[in-house]
């Protein structure tokens, strides 16, 4: 059909004209002669002509009417997409019309639509993570520096206390543990002390190397054992950068949201910043395994017995009855810490059966519902102990 | 045909004569037609997504330009469409500028929060100017039978509105009440302290939007016709006084009915470890957090719905008047099952969701013309150039920050 139109004498196109002065409309002809000159008809008068070269052709958009705009202003309009694309090939030789031709095929884009959906999950189930392990591996030493020392300052200022554990024990704690820093020697570390406030018994490792030991923790500890068995899981995580890797796969996530979305401020919105939240609890659980992995093998290495890891996790999780109703809670700080100290080394005196008959709120809710997983930053505890449990 | 109209005219081109007995219509309304499908536009959706990954957001500015394109395109009034011409190079540049300011703000997070924050901050203090900017732009490359619309509105303006009134009117309050301290008149600083707050959230808050919807519409022109913008601000004040009247009696209903799930939810939101609560907690939890999801999109609906009204109802152009009939059953109705279509769909019926919106606001949307719409003059471009209004300053930023 093309071909006969090329040769024939004149082409023709009807749809409206517009003079580019009013905003009146025209219904309008455009025809073609064989010398390539354009012209314009309205009520049979000729109101413009030009060679074809000097049209320049809307982009073709699906099926909207489309627009050849004429030199000094005016504007053609018709519906007959297929002639305009038809003459701007006379016009422009090497006119390909790709993309129009690219949306219009349907298979073709069924199946870009579910390489695409596949793609997105892959991308963010597993290739931030990779994106973020990468980065952060790379970046130089001194970010981890500054991160970590400046989370120090932050937790010191917001949740923590100075520790009130006696300088010698401090020291005695201190000498026991150093030997298992120096099994890493490319990582320097350090141990701190702190009151662990309202967070209670806790260990943290930071980004420079920095482990917080809280005295709620070590009031809570049996033995010395079990203080190498928290540090274990604590190198774990310096070890892996997990501190840096978290906080690069967190700005990436947020910085994906942004592209899809265009809001850079994503806290009022709770369609977007609920999967944000579960992307990086679900990255929170991989370093937590890591960490328990990590520590499992260092207890291993050093003839230590996993049961060690278990019996402060268990204790750990059953830290929540040493705190005071809100009605009961003694008024000055000073009380309710040598309180909740006592109460902890209590706890460090039972034994394995008497731990596991009390109660632990948070074990039942898990035991009740795997959707929890989902939303905490750990793996569940019987998740985690039972994979120390297995290798005795 | 009515004489008197035809004696009131101010064209008389031999074209005029045509027009009045090409077409005879007295006032009569003229509906917006949408006529995109969702089919359509899905395609263009994908290629687009495709192409963007492939040239790693490259192809964005092309994209942009391509939907907009397609919905200026079948959006029909009176027979005639819309067009959207915008050089998507420009927009890259734009987009270029916003990228590399978001990665230097990310930068230097890591490094300070201190920095980061601090460029955020003064980012948003030129929000003006991005609003006055972005506004230029698009105006200016929208059509409609091949005449420009334009936007003429001041830098100047835009930050006055931004922020020499919120100023001039903090200034003024502050200034009152240590004026009252100074005399120790001490009734009296409680006394003006209540009346700004009341000058303020009931008056000044609206005047604000006022001045804005105003700034927009007032400097819109389309060809050498200007956009008159006449809704009265006792219209906005009533809407601000709703919009607290919806808000208090919110607050009452959650204190008063659901009393004990205000405090559970209390409890959840300072728990650390959301974990820690029963199924029996949940299930008490749920009526308020039901009413937690609907009473905001209440809210936004009836904001949505009765600023558009209120601002279309009350626009104008030379021989035209616009006219907007949202309601908001409809328009929650729109809301409502546009989220649930994206939701069901994990967000690939996005197309579908944008066709649906666009032809709900065509249907919801018409003029008043009291002949035809012929009569529009284009604009002296040369004039235009001269006076230094060139496109080339035009930027085109649509982030929200």
């Amino acid at each position: 059909m093309d071909e006969t139109l090329m040769n024939g004498p004149t082409q023709q196109l009807t749809g409206l004209w517009f003079d580019g002065i009013r905003s009146r409309m025209h219904a309008a002809t455009l025809t073609l002669d064989e010398h390539s000159v354009v012209t314009v008809w309205v009520d049979n008068a000729a109101q413009i002509s030009c060679p074809l070269q000097e049209l320049t052709f809307a982009r073709r958009v699906s099926q909207t009417r489309r627009s050849i705009h004429l030199p000094q202003g005016s504007r053609f309009d018709t519906d007959d997409n297929d002639s305009v694309d038809h003459w701007q090939r006379q016009a422009q030789p090497r006119f390909r019309n790709r993309i129009h031709r690219f949306e219009s095929t349907w298979p073709l884009m069924l199946l870009i639509t579910g390489v695409i959906g596949l793609c997105s999950a892959w991308l963010v189930l597993e290739g931030l993570a990779a994106a973020s392990s990468t980065i952060a591996e790379n970046l130089p030493a001194s970010i981890g520096q500054e991160l970590g020392e400046r989370s120090l300052l932050a937790l010191d200022e917001q949740v923590f206390l100075p520790s009130r554990l006696h300088t010698k024990r401090q020291q005695q704690i201190h000498d026991y543990l150093a030997p298992a820093l120096t099994a890493f020697p490319d990582t320097p570390m350090q141990i701190v002390f702190r009151d662990g406030g309202n967070i209670g018994p806790n260990a943290i490792a930071l980004s420079d190397g920095t482990l917080i030991l809280t005295d709620q923790l070590i009031a809570l500890s049996h033995t010395p054992e079990e203080l190498i068995a928290i540090l274990a899981h604590e190198i774990g995580h310096v070890h892996g950068r997990h501190s840096l890797k978290s906080a690069v796969h967190s700005m990436l996530a947020n910085t994906a949201a942004l592209a899809l979305s265009g809001q850079a401020n994503l806290n009022s919105d709770l369609l977007l910043s609920t999967p944000l939240y579960m992307l990086d609890m679900s990255y929170s659980r991989r370093f937590e395994e890591e960490a328990d992995n990590f520590g499992l093998s260092f207890l291993q290495q050093h003839g230590l017995s996993p049961e060690y890891f278990v019996n402060i996790m268990s204790r750990m999780a059953r830290a929540e009855t040493c705190i005071p109703e809100a009605d009961e809670a003694p008024d000055d700080y000073d009380t309710y810490y040598n309180q909740t100290i006592a109460c902890y080394r209590k706890l460090a005196t039972l034994s394995r059966e008497e731990i596991n008959a009390l109660p632990s709120p948070i074990a039942e809710a898990q035991a009740q519902s795997e959707f929890w997983g989902y939303m905490s930053s750990h793996p569940t505890t019987p998740e985690r102990l039972k994979k120390f449990s297995a290798e005795k | 045909m009515n004489t008197e109209r035809i004696s009131s005219g101010q064209h008389t081109t031999a074209g005029w004569i045509a027009d009045q007995l090409n077409s005879i219509r007295n006032e009569q309304a003229l509906t917006f037609e949408f006529h995109g499908k969702s089919s359509e536009f899905f395609r263009i959706w994908v290629a687009n997504l495709v192409l963007n990954i492939a040239t790693l957001g490259i192809y964005s500015a092309w994209a942009k330009v391509r939907t907009k394109q397609y919905f200026y395109r079948n959006t029909v009034l009176d027979g005639t469409h819309f067009d959207y011409d915008a050089n998507p190079i420009q927009i890259l540049k734009g987009r270029s500028l916003v990228l590399s300011v978001l990665i230097l703000i990310y930068g230097l997070s890591l490094l300070d929060p201190l920095y980061s924050a601090v460029l955020s901050g003064s980012l948003s203090l030129l929000m003006p100017l991005f609003i006055q900017r972005s506004l230029k732009f698009n105006t200016h490359y929208s059509s409609y039978r091949n005449l420009r619309f334009r936007f003429t509105g001041t830098l100047k303006e835009a930050f006055g509105i931004g922020f020499l009134l919120p100023l001039l009117f903090g200034v003024s309050s502050a200034g009152l009440i240590a004026i009252a301290q100074r005399l120790e008149a001490y009734g009296s600083v409680q006394l003006i302290g209540l009346v700004s707050f009341i000058t303020y959230a009931f008056f000044f808050v609206p005047y604000l939007f006022y001045r804005y919807k105003k700034y927009v519409v007032n400097h819109s022109w389309y060809g050498t016709s200007r956009f008159q913008f006449a809704t009265p601000f006792r219209e906005f004040c009533l809407l601000t006084a709703e919009f607290y009247a919806w808000i208090l009696f919110g607050a009452l209903l959650l204190r008063f009915v659901f009393p004990n799930s205000a405090t559970l939810l209390q409890e959840l939101l300072q728990s650390s470890d959301p974990t820690a609560m029963s199924r029996e907690d949940w299930l008490q939890l749920a009526p308020i957090l039901t009413f937690a999801l609907i009473f905001p999109l209440f809210i936004y609906v009836l904001f949505i719905v009765r600023t558009h009204n209120m601002v279309f109802n009350h626009a104008s152009l030379e021989g035209v008047e616009l006219r907007a009939n949202f309601t908001l059953w409809s328009y929650t109705r729109l809301c409502v099952s546009n989220g649930l279509i994206l939701l069901l769909s994990c967000g690939l019926c996005w197309p579908l969701v944008r066709v649906r919106s666009a032809r709900y606001k065509a249907l919801h949307t018409f003029v008043v013309v009291h002949a035809t719409l012929n009569h529009f003059i284009a604009r002296d471009t040369a004039q235009a150039n001269a006076v230094g209004d060139a496109v080339g300053d035009y930027l085109d930023i649509d982030f929200v920050f």
